[in-house]
């Protein structure tokens, strides 16, 4: 072979090697990770976190719109301030975390996307599941990609790799969800409105 | 003219039972201590809290993120309890035995 066309064959190589997907393991080393929901209720607003997360993302940088995935919420590790009441939502008339230990968004697709540098927003079109129950949901997202940040991030400037950001908000009816339905809705909000803020990581060989 | 009072009702008391005062203090120091328990734990307007959440922000990638901090703040239920049974308390201190005859 030609040094020119192994120079190009070399080219090419290298060109669909940075094209290809990237994947983003999101159970977080630091442990920030989670996924916060909140629901008005009388006395004082319900309010707390699931750390439990874990999933995969693939993420294109050139092709966003590519992106797919699943993000898994340990239901177990749900909790809020006060250890009765987050007994009683982990219990079977609420989540039923041993009944239904995850809750899961899958992406089906993204919608709407827009990049400007290094963040895109879309429309993440995915099947949400929580308590059995599936449907099919539309949520906003922002993605934003930090290329060569993972090193700096766990403060180990020999470990090289990338960083994806996914945040989104989000509200479901609990009742859609079979938690309550039609219960204690003079107590409690039938709606739960719950925002992500996550970091997946893909560390480089 | 003079009445009499029916044969049922019970006297007077010449002065307040020693128990009786014991109770209206007891009760007094009761609502006092648990106000001002809730008042230095927080002024806690919610239900019973073991944890309170704090807010952090990841530096690199500016998430904000909870952790949880290990702190007792009675809420307005146990407020709720200490007052009933202070008014308990009080209350008892004006039951009168009924005499016979």
């Amino acid at each position: 072979m030609k040094p020119t066309r192994l120079l190009l064959a070399s080219l090419a190589l290298a060109a669909s090697l940075t094209a290809a997907p990237i994947s983003f393991d999101f159970k977080d080393p630091k442990g920030v990770n989670a996924a916060q929901f909140h629901l008005d209720s009388m006395i004082e607003a319900i309010a707390g976190t699931a750390s439990g997360i874990s999933g995969t993302v693939s993420f294109d940088p050139e092709a966003p719109a590519a992106t797919t995935g699943k993000i898994v919420v340990d239901a177990a590790s749900l909790k809020v301030t006060n250890p009765t009441m987050t007994g009683h939502l982990q219990g079977e008339s609420w989540i039923d975390a041993k009944g239904y230990p995850e809750i899961t968004f899958e992406l089906v697709k993204l919608a709407n996307v827009k990049t400007a540098g290094t963040t895109t927003t879309a429309d993440a079109v995915g099947k949400f599941t929580l308590k059995g129950v599936t449907k099919e949901i539309t949520v906003p997202v922002k993605l934003t990609y930090l290329a060569d940040q993972l090193g700096k991030r766990l403060n180990k400037p020999e470990l090289k790799g990338d960083l994806l950001v996914i945040r989104g908000e989000f509200t479901i009816v609990r009742g859609d969800y079979g938690i309550q339905p039609g219960k204690n809705e003079d107590k409690v909000s039938t709606e739960i409105n719950l925002s992500l803020a996550i970091v997946g990581s893909a560390p480089k060989a | 003219m003079t009445t009499t009072p029916p044969a049922n009702e019970s006297k007077p008391a010449a002065g307040i039972a020693a128990w009786r005062i014991l109770f209206r203090m007891l009760a007094g120091f009761l609502a006092l201590f648990s106000f001002a328990y809730w008042s230095a734990a927080g002024w806690n307007r919610g239900w019973t809290k073991t944890q309170i959440a704090v807010k952090q922000t990841d530096e690199v990638t500016g998430i904000e993120f909870v952790t949880y901090k290990q702190h007792f703040a009675p809420g307005v239920e146990l407020v709720a309890l200490a007052g009933f049974i202070c008014v308990a308390l009080f209350a008892i201190t004006f039951i009168r035995r009924r005499k016979a005859g």
